[in-house]
């Protein structure tokens, strides 16, 4: 029955302190998003030390500002705000800032008019798959971001146009820049 | 293949690896969802358990407050009462206390507070006509000591107000200054519109009697015009004979 709710709703559910389910809400809430929290979190800053202490800072801050949650927003953009935040003071702190922010457009960046196509067997999924996060931890931090939070945590361009606080059209052609080196470096698994 | 199979595929390639926290950072984080959770519905408990208290701590507080203030009334009452000074004659008198005692000196606890018991003592006392005749020939006879004791008792009911009891001179000074004030605002201004006929001739005799310097018989007019008018205000009558005399010295 729980399982059922929208994120929101579990939100809403878990921020009443008088709730007997506010607990099981949370898990659910919790199992959810988890997964992808983490590769965000991970990908992004590409050090596993400093990821598990963010990944922990942002659930704990979704816990304690459970009450300013707003029930009409939707949750993950919300909670996707608050990992990008942490991230940034992250960068800050190791004088990374000037990697997160800067986008350089090489030769390589060049649209290509490859497609990719549905690996055969497990075998090529797994080598394909594994390629593919290797040239996602190559990409600059903004790109990844981008390719991160469209196809792990399901949101629109516009969605991660709010959380980035950057304009529609530069994460669209950040997102696009992401999807081509990945095009490129998947090439020969075609 | 269009773009959203592409989408899609790069969607599986990208979870396929499905990289998961590690179990100790699960725990933690759950963990901290339930002790803020308890935190949070023990807080509202606390808050909502106080309300009753916070009542009943406030009537408990209220009621004997109450019941000290009417208390302190009676108190006050009673200390007024006896803090009155009480006249008592001198030992050399052989009179009874009873009858010897001035009115005066009774306290207003004699007229009010035991008003039940005056009244069924007034019903016991006998006095005869012999004792009375007595009482003032003794009176006659020592003078000063009576006029000491009716002095004492003047000077005592002075000090004190209608209920009995004892005003201080400064609230006295005020009352007076009140009282005429009030009396100076009842006051009508004597005006041929405000004055009867016979007030009117009089107030015409008044004139004539300054004008040809008879000024006894103006005071003799003003004191019986005060007599028979106390309504009206006389100040400029007053003022009128003071100024005359002194014009006419």
């Amino acid at each position: 029955m729980l399982d059922q709710l929208s994120d929101e709703q579990l939100m809403a559910t878990f921020s009443q302190a008088d709730d007997v389910n506010n607990q099981r809400v949370f898990e659910i809430l919790y199992q959810r998003h988890k997964g992808p929290f983490f590769r965000f979190i991970k990908k992004s800053i590409n050090n596993d030390q400093d990821a598990h202490e963010l990944y922990q800072e942002l659930w704990f801050k979704i816990i304690n500002n459970k009450g300013k949650f707003n029930s009409e927003q939707k949750f993950t953009t919300w909670a996707y705000t608050i990992a990008r935040r942490l991230l940034i003071d992250q960068f800050r702190k190791t004088g990374r800032m000037a990697e997160l922010t800067g986008i350089k457009t090489t030769a390589d960046d060049e649209l290509v008019n490859t497609s990719i196509t549905a690996p055969e067997n497990e075998f090529a999924a797994k080598q394909m798959s594994k390629q593919l996060h290797q040239t996602l931890d190559k990409l600059p931090p903004e790109q990844r971001q981008a390719f991160l939070l469209k196809h792990d945590a399901d949101l629109s361009i516009k969605e991660i146009a709010t959380i980035t606080q950057q304009p529609h059209e530069k994460v669209k052609s950040q997102y696009r820049y992401a999807v081509n080196k990945i095009k490129l470096a998947l090439e020969h698994f075609i | 293949m269009n773009n959203k199979t592409e989408d899609q595929i790069l969607t599986e390639l990208l979870r396929d690896a499905n990289e998961q926290p590690p179990k100790a950072l699960d725990d933690l984080i759950l963990n901290q969802a339930k002790v803020n959770n308890n935190a949070a519905a023990n807080a509202k408990i606390q808050k909502r358990d106080w309300k009753p208290w916070l009542a009943a701590a406030s009537v408990a507080l209220v009621m004997p407050l109450l019941w000290m203030i009417t208390n302190n009334e009676e108190l006050t009452h009673t200390k007024e009462v006896l803090s009155t000074p009480q006249i008592t004659p001198k030992p050399s008198t052989e009179l009874d206390q009873s009858l010897t005692r001035p009115e005066s000196t009774f306290s207003d606890a004699d007229f009010v507070g035991h008003e039940q018991e005056q009244l069924h003592d007034m019903g016991e006392i006998t006095i005869t006509g012999s004792r009375i005749k007595q009482t003032i020939d003794e009176a006659q006879e020592e003078p000063a000591t009576y006029i000491e004791i009716f002095d004492e008792s003047i000077e005592t009911e002075s000090q004190r107000s209608i209920t009995g009891k004892v005003i201080d001179q400064e609230s006295l000074e005020t009352n007076k200054v009140l009282l005429k004030n009030e009396l100076k605002a009842k006051k009508r201004t004597i005006k041929p519109s405000n004055m009867n006929p016979l007030m009117a001739l009089e107030y015409e005799q008044f004139g004539r009697y300054l004008e040809q310097g008879q000024f006894d018989l103006a005071d003799q007019l003003l004191t019986e015009m005060q007599d028979n008018w106390p309504d009206f205000d006389f100040e400029d009558m007053i003022y009128r004979l003071a100024e005359a005399e002194t014009k006419s010295d």
